[in-house]
């Protein structure tokens, strides 16, 4: 199976370094303090945040920061076959983890401290890339709550199939076999918040895998800056004046 | 890391398709993402508005052909014709194909629009946004379909501007005129303008390739075979549906069991009930199928054992087939028990039917080797042991048939009754293949009578449920039955091996040298190369009358006592540019194949016999390995160069010339060299030590553990119409082996250079250590003689080897060598990281670390791909690197070939090299055959085994295995031969029952039966004469009949008195020593020497240059001391001055004036030699320009 044709399209028809569409918005849950879905292509992920709030089990407050929690789950229909996934999935966990970490890094947690922030996150269709999703929700989510943050995170993965690196993998290049790497970055301050790969490659072949993802990673920032920009004309022209 | 993450496409589309998978799931819907984009390249030479590079549909073409799904399928071979080119291939199109076939498929597909001798081009469609439509499932009908491939035709007429003829062709059903006259007008074209046409396969065959028969033989003959299918399925529907009782038995009755459909083999075999493997058959047992499964590309141990037409369920060898395993009780037991416990190598299958000579029916045997129920018995034991049952299975579906050209002649049957009753109307006849392992296969023509007494080429369609036998097309015809020429084209089909002459597209990028206009070597080549015409005394040393000469030889005497070996290979690599139609060509040859009467040359012959190669007189490129030795030291080797230079070989020799020139004899007429006797007193001492360097390297070798192999070649002399009337085993004299350790060095030397520079893509060339079960047969022979042979490495099996040769006949001997060689696994080639098998790159053989072919790239490709690969590690690539980019080895090696495309081409080559090594051997047994037809031989052999009616022997001169029965069908005991040639054919048949056979454990006796005397013996290990001679088979090869022979029989005698004047030679064990005398001006502290080498490297120019100054002239003082010398030579050299310019120019200039005075008339050399000396030391780290 060809995944890169000979004339450099790949299965979807994009070019190994283009991105796949994105679409996001902001808000969509009004309950909660702050919520986002982010669509990469056909992967939808949508984020809730409810926080800052009073801590729920005095045992686990901390006097100095804020607690963050972060719960992932995969929807029973995101998946081709219909599929009920307990919440003690190994992968759920791991990615919950994952995730928490990775946002713990942006929020300035020791402005709030004894609170709690709590950041939801379901993936409504999968199709690749779920985890970098994930956190691009994540991150306008509780920019939409308005958490402080160092800066935003922006993610993206990336993969190395037919001897070419390949930015924004789908479902299906993503079971080709080959390397996938999804990284996660401050943008502005040009630091790694996350970086995760699950299969062995050659230094060079990383190399220029993880520079992909990283070009990927900031392109999708570009775009979150701007749902950001758009959200808060929006919302002051909404308040008048 | 400046990647511009750009998003080029305009719009996205979410499509749904419908898939069916797996059982339970019968349909599934896919939603996928369709990105649409306008900046798809078209793909045309005449397009002025897309931006693309080399597009592959030439601008000449008459027309361009778009396919659609069925056409493609349905005459898949057309469209695979050479002749066929300009072709663009839909992905919507290729995708429908895919759906309808199966994903292994792509494969064929692929190369149809990649390989760019095809010129056709990959034009994805779906993709593009003027060509995008939504209704793009798979599930189209043929109309929806046909009408996608009409509006692509439409814009592709528009975009080129009418400029070259756009064809749409149709599948035959649903072709509607409404539909084209639609489309036209749409298009506003009108009726007379033909620029663009939608035709059928059948118009379009008739109006473009009329002149063409192969196309529109094909073509027919393929329309033929369909029709005739179409109506035997008619009528079996018919039949079915009128009389279902008719399926259980009668005409219309299935023999076969039905055959399970992908899908659900995919299924299946992901729920483990299945096994997928490739299904092989021996040659010997045709009913004896295995398959070894492999789960995701690993071969398992596990071999499935598939005997019998009912359980094969119309396999064929190379199908990959889907196998259900059977009950255990339900297990039966091989034939051969060879076959048993085998590790699943997919590869051992070739190499067995390399090493047994397919001529050798041991079927076709004295039938008495079969019981009552007709079965045949087995050789080794008597009865089928229950415990001897191996796992076995059937086959239940077929996921891709294994297509190829399959050479066959009429049935016997068949071809009398047409002569006999040529009124009749019969379309239906039987063909024999000529591989035994195809069944009988039915042929649907016309043309019949053509046919009759000839062989031709034909492919398999299909195989239906209820007929016996698979029925196939004709492709084409290629000579009369029997007649060499036919005998040998008819081994090419077979192996894969094409004979067709270089395509004039690739001929254009030849360079000219015609005597107007003769080619020299050009001005840009001087400038980089290391220039050694003048400086070396080159040689080459090959066979005698070969015209394309890959190597070359030299010696130079450095005026430090060191010298400089060269070996320099002809820089074919300079010629046959990275992808030029040249390269393309020969990478698909992948080596030149040498049959008996015909070369089928890799190069075109103004290549290969002339500008490559390194023939004597004429400068010439060549790519070079040069050795620093020093001869005190036992020729330790000290620094090696490698690079391209220009050389000018002063003799081209053969071996039996260079062997005399070394031992030192009169060379007769005929013989000489130029030059005269100076001349040749220096190529003597040249050739001297090249000898003992060889020793040195070869004794190194066998103590490292090398095995010393012996490979019989046959060379045939033949009559003006070709028929052979002699045949001889290659001589080999020790000048053979000289230049072969040469080769074996320098090849190593470059794979170990390729290795430290890319270890991640050298193209190495690897030996496997033998199976340790391969070696059965010689550690029994070896017991039953009392000797022992250690197998547990290759030092301890050299060693084993050796002692032998001490203790025994020679004959026996070289016997026992021979059949190690045999037990050897082959040699392949490989990538150095890809390596997962444990003994990982080393070559047992060879016993080298690192190895590869490097020194043959006029006959072997993968040689051209060690040359770039090896110039790219010395960064002296001739291609042009891309912007940008920094010159490091990896990034010229890239432009060698991407690592994907390097294992496609490594597999290619091993096949290719197994394919040629293949028919070259059955090439030389047809021949030997041939021969023996006509005369019938005597011969010395071995016995190797103990039959239970005989004995296996080994005819060591023609590498031959056959059996030789003592007892025939009857039980009578077939006596050894003593009378003379009137009973030539006949057997000495014991008819009184006088003697009988005694079986023992390791002899077989004839006794009296009376009084139990033993008349003669046989042991193993033993040497007996028998008489080998052929007799004609109509549809196979001749067959070989094996005859023993008493020692007082006539032409036994004659034999040995003939073989008695004959030093059988196995090998060399010569030893060259070197007279000191040979190098002149020996320094007496050789140590120092050495350390100055390895300074040098860290000294600037100016201390180099001033070295060499006070080396000189402490010479001349010396010499003016010493005595005279054997050459008297004397050279003086002052520097006049240095200039350094070094630091701003990075140029040194240095002015030597030298003074030569010489009594034996080689000035200008002298002089060279002296400015030679200082630039090899200068050149080793600085860039050298020569003004003379």
């Amino acid at each position: 199976m060809d995944f890169i044709s000979p004339e450099g399209l790949r299965l979807d028809g994009r070019r190994p370094l283009e991105l796949r569409q994105l679409q996001a918005e902001i808000g969509v849950v009004e309950k909660a303090d702050g919520s986002a879905t982010f669509e990469m292509g056909n992967t939808k992920v949508i984020a809730v945040v409810y926080g800052p709030r009073e801590v729920q089990s005095r045992s686990q407050q901390q006097h100095d920061q804020a607690l963050v929690r972060c719960e992932y789950s995969m929807a029973s229909f995101s998946t081709g076959d219909r599929r009920r996934r307990g919440k003690g999935d190994r992968r759920a966990t791991e990615l919950s983890l994952v995730i928490r970490q990775t946002m713990e890094a942006a929020i300035l947690t020791n402005l709030l401290p004894r609170s709690q922030i709590d950041i939801f996150v379901q993936v409504l269709q999968a199709d690749g890339g779920t985890r970098a999703c994930c956190i691009n929700a994540a991150t306008l989510a509780l920019a939409d709550a308005g958490i402080p943050m160092r800066d935003i995170v922006a993610s993206c993965a990336a993969g190395y199939l037919n001897s070419t690196p390949i930015l924004d993998l789908n479902y299906l290049e993503d079971s080709g076999g080959g390397p996938d790497l999804t990284v996660a970055l401050f943008p502005k301050l040009d630091k790694v918040s996350l970086l995760q790969m699950d299969s062995k490659i050659p230094l060079d072949v990383f190399e220029k895998v993880m520079n992909l993802a990283s070009e990927g990673a900031k392109a999708v920032a570009q775009f979150i800056r701007e749902k950001l920009m758009e959200n808060t004309k929006q919302l002051v022209l909404a308040k008048g004046r | 890391m400046n990647q511009e993450i750009t998003r080029g496409w305009l719009g996205r589309q979410v499509a749904r398709r419908f898939k069916a998978r797996k059982r339970s799931k019968p349909i599934v819907i896919l939603i996928q993402e369709v990105y649409l984009r306008d900046d798809i390249p078209c793909g045309s030479s005449l397009c002025r508005s897309c931006v693309q590079e080399s597009p592959p549909l030439p601008a000449d073409a008459s027309h361009y052909l778009i396919l659609d799904a069925n056409t493609l399928i349905q005459f898949m071979e057309i469209w695979e014709l050479p002749q066929i080119t300009g072709v663009i291939y839909l992905s919507s199109v290729i995708k429908e194909v895919l759906n309808r076939m199966n994903q292994h498929y792509y494969r064929k597909l692929r190369s149809l629009f990649t390989d760019r001798r095809r010129q056709s081009t990959f034009f994805d469609d779906e993709h593009f946004i003027y060509t995008w439509s939504l209704n793009s499932d798979q599930t189209a009908n043929a109309t929806q379909s046909g009408k996608r491939v009409e509006a692509v035709a439409g814009w592709f007429y528009e975009h080129l501007g009418g400029s070259t003829q756009i064809v749409a062709l149709q599948s035959l059903d649903g072709s509607d005129e409404n539909l084209v006259k639609n489309q036209l007008s749409r298009l506003s074209i009108s009726d007379e303008c033909r620029a663009l046409q939608v035709l059928t396969v059948d118009e379009y065959i008739k109006e473009y390739w009329h002149h063409d028969t192969s196309v529109s033989d094909l073509f027919s003959s393929l329309m033929q075979s369909r029709a005739e299918s179409l109506e035997a399925r008619k009528l079996r529907k018919e039949a079915g549906q009128a009389d279902i009782s008719v399926r259980r038995g009668g005409k219309g009755a299935y023999l076969y069991k039905e055959h399970l459909s992908v899908n659900s083999i995919d299924a299946e075999v992901a729920d483990g009930l299945l096994r997928v493997g490739v299904f092989h058959v021996d040659k010997h047992e045709p009913l004896e199928g295995f398959i070894y499964p492999s789960n995701k590309g690993e071969a398992s141990m596990l071999a499935i054992f598939v005997p019998g037409r009912l359980l094969q369920n119309r396999a064929l060898p190379g199908d990959l087939v889907a196998v259900r395993m059977l009950e255990s009780k339900l297990w039966q037991a091989p034939k051969k028990a060879s076959q048993r416990g085998r590790k699943a190598d997919s590869k051992t299958i070739t190499e067995q039917e390399l090493k047994l000579p397919y001529l050798i029916d041991e079927e076709d045997g004295p039938s008495h080797m079969a019981d009552k129920n007709g079965k045949l018995i087995d050789d080794v034991q008597d009865t089928v042991l229950v415990e001897e049952a191996v796992p076995t299975g059937v086959v239940v579906g077929i996921l891709q048939r294994f297509q190829r050209d399959y050479v066959a002649c009429l049935a016997q049957e068949d071809e009398d009754s047409l002569t006999q009753s040529l009124s009749s109307r019969r379309e239906n006849f039987l063909c024999v293949p000529m591989d035994r392992r195809i069944p009988m296969v039915r042929l649907n023509t016309r043309f019949a009578e053509r046919l009759v007494g000839q062989r031709f080429v034909i492919r398999i369609d299909g195989w239906d449920q209820d007929s016996r036998v698979p029925n196939g097309h004709f492709v084409r015809l290629l000579g009369p039955l029997g007649d060499l020429n036919t005998e040998t084209t008819a081994l090419m089909v077979e192996n894969g091996i094409s004979d067709s002459p270089f395509s004039t597209a690739s001929q254009q990028e030849l360079p000219e040298d015609t005597s107007q206009n003769p080619w020299t070597v050009p001005e840009e080549e001087m400038s980089y190369r290391r220039d050694l015409r003048y400086t070396h005394r080159t040689c080459s040393i090959d066979p005698p009358g070969s015209k394309d000469v890959d190597d070359a030889l030299s010696v130079r005497r450095l005026p430090n006592g060191l010298l400089e070996i060269g070996v320099h290979i002809a820089d074919v690599s300079y010629f046959v540019r990275q992808d030029s139609l040249l390269d393309l060509e020969a990478r698909a040859k992948g080596n030149t194949v040498y049959m008996v009467g015909k070369t089928l040359h890799m190069l075109p012959s103004i290549l290969s016999e002339n500008l490559c190669s390194l023939k004597g007189g004429v400068d010439r490129l060549a790519v070079s390995v040069v050795w620093t030795v020093d001869p005190e030291t036992d020729f330790e080797i000290l620094d090696v160069w490698f690079g391209r230079t220009i050389v000018h070989s002063r003799h081209q020799l053969f071996y039996a010339q260079a062997q005399a020139i070394v031992d030192g004899q009169n060379l007769p007429p005929g013989w000489e060299i130029t030059g005269g006797r100076e001349e040749l007193a220096g190529l003597e001492s040249d050739l001297l030590i090249l000898a003992s360097f060889s020793q040195i390297r070869r004794d190194m070798r066998k103590a490292n553990g090398a095995v010393e192999l012996i490979s019989s070649e046959l060379r045939f002399e033949t009559a003006a119409n070709k028929e052979p009337v002699g045949v001889e085993t290659k001589q080999e004299l020790p000048m053979n082996w000289i230049v072969a350790e040469l080769m074996i060095l320098a090849n190593s030397c470059v794979g170990t250079k390729i290795y430290r520079s890319f270890p991640s893509a050298a193209l190495l060339r690897r030996h496997a250590p033998p199976r340790l079960d391969s070696f059965s047969l010689l550690l029994e022979c070896c017991a039953a003689r009392g000797f022992t042979l250690d197998t547990s490495s290759n030092k301890a099996l050299a060693d084993s080897l050796d002692r032998m040769r001490d203790s025994s006949d020679p004959v026996v001997e070289n016997a026992f060598r021979a059949l190690v060689t045999r037990a050897m696994s082959e040699a392949e080639y490989c990538i150095a990281g890809e390596q997962s098998d444990p003994s990982g790159v080393y070559h047992y053989g060879l016993a080298l670390e690192f190895y590869t072919h490097f020194t043959s790239p006029i006959r072997r490709y993968a040689d051209i791909l060690v040359h770039r690969m090896l110039l790219a590690a010395c960064q002296e690539s001739s291609e042009p690197l891309k912007n940008n980019e920094k010159a490091t080895p990896s990034a010229i090696l890239n432009l060698v070939l991407p690592s994907q495309e390097l294992h496609e081409v490594v597999e290619h080559l091993n096949e290719r090299h197994r394919s040629s090594k293949r028919a070259q051997k059955e090439c030389d047994e047809l021949y030997l055959l041939m021969f023996l037809q006509k005369h019938a031989k005597a011969e010395n052999a071995v016995v190797i085994k103990i039959l239970p009616k005989g004995m296996n022997v080994f005819v060591p001169k023609y590498d031959l295995r056959v059996p030789v029965y003592l007892q025939d069908k009857k039980g009578s005991v077939i006596l050894p031969a003593e009378g003379d040639s009137d009973s030539e054919t006949g057997e000495v048949l014991d008819q009184a029952n006088v003697h009988v056979i005694v079986k023992q454990h390791g002899s077989m006796k004839i006794n009296l039966s009376r009084s139990g005397e033993t008349l003669c013996e046989y042991k193993l290990m033993d040497s007996i004469w028998v008489q080998l001679r052929a007799d004609g088979s109509r549809a196979h090869a001749p067959k070989l009949r094996v005859r023993l022979l008493s020692p007082a029989h006539p032409a036994a005698k004659a034999s040995v008195v003939e073989s008695a004047g004959k030093v059988h030679r196995g090998f060399v064990s010569l030893v060259y020593r070197l007279p000191r005398q040979i190098i002149p001006g020996k320094r007496k502290p050789g140590r120092e020497d050495k350390k100055q080498i390895s300074q040098d490297k860290k000294k600037s120019l100016q201390d180099i240059v001033k070295e060499f100054a006070v080396e000189q002239s402490r010479l001349s003082e010396a010499r003016e001391h010493e005595g005279s010398d054997a050459l008297k030579r004397k050279a003086a050299a002052s520097v006049y001055e240095v200039t350094e310019d070094f630091k701003r120019r990075k140029v040194a200039s240095v002015y030597l004036d030298m003074e030569c005075v010489c009594s034996s008339g080689q000035q200008q050399e002298d002089a060279v030699v002296g400015t030679d000396s200082v630039a090899a030391k200068i050149g080793s780290r600085f860039q050298v320009q020569r003004y003379s």
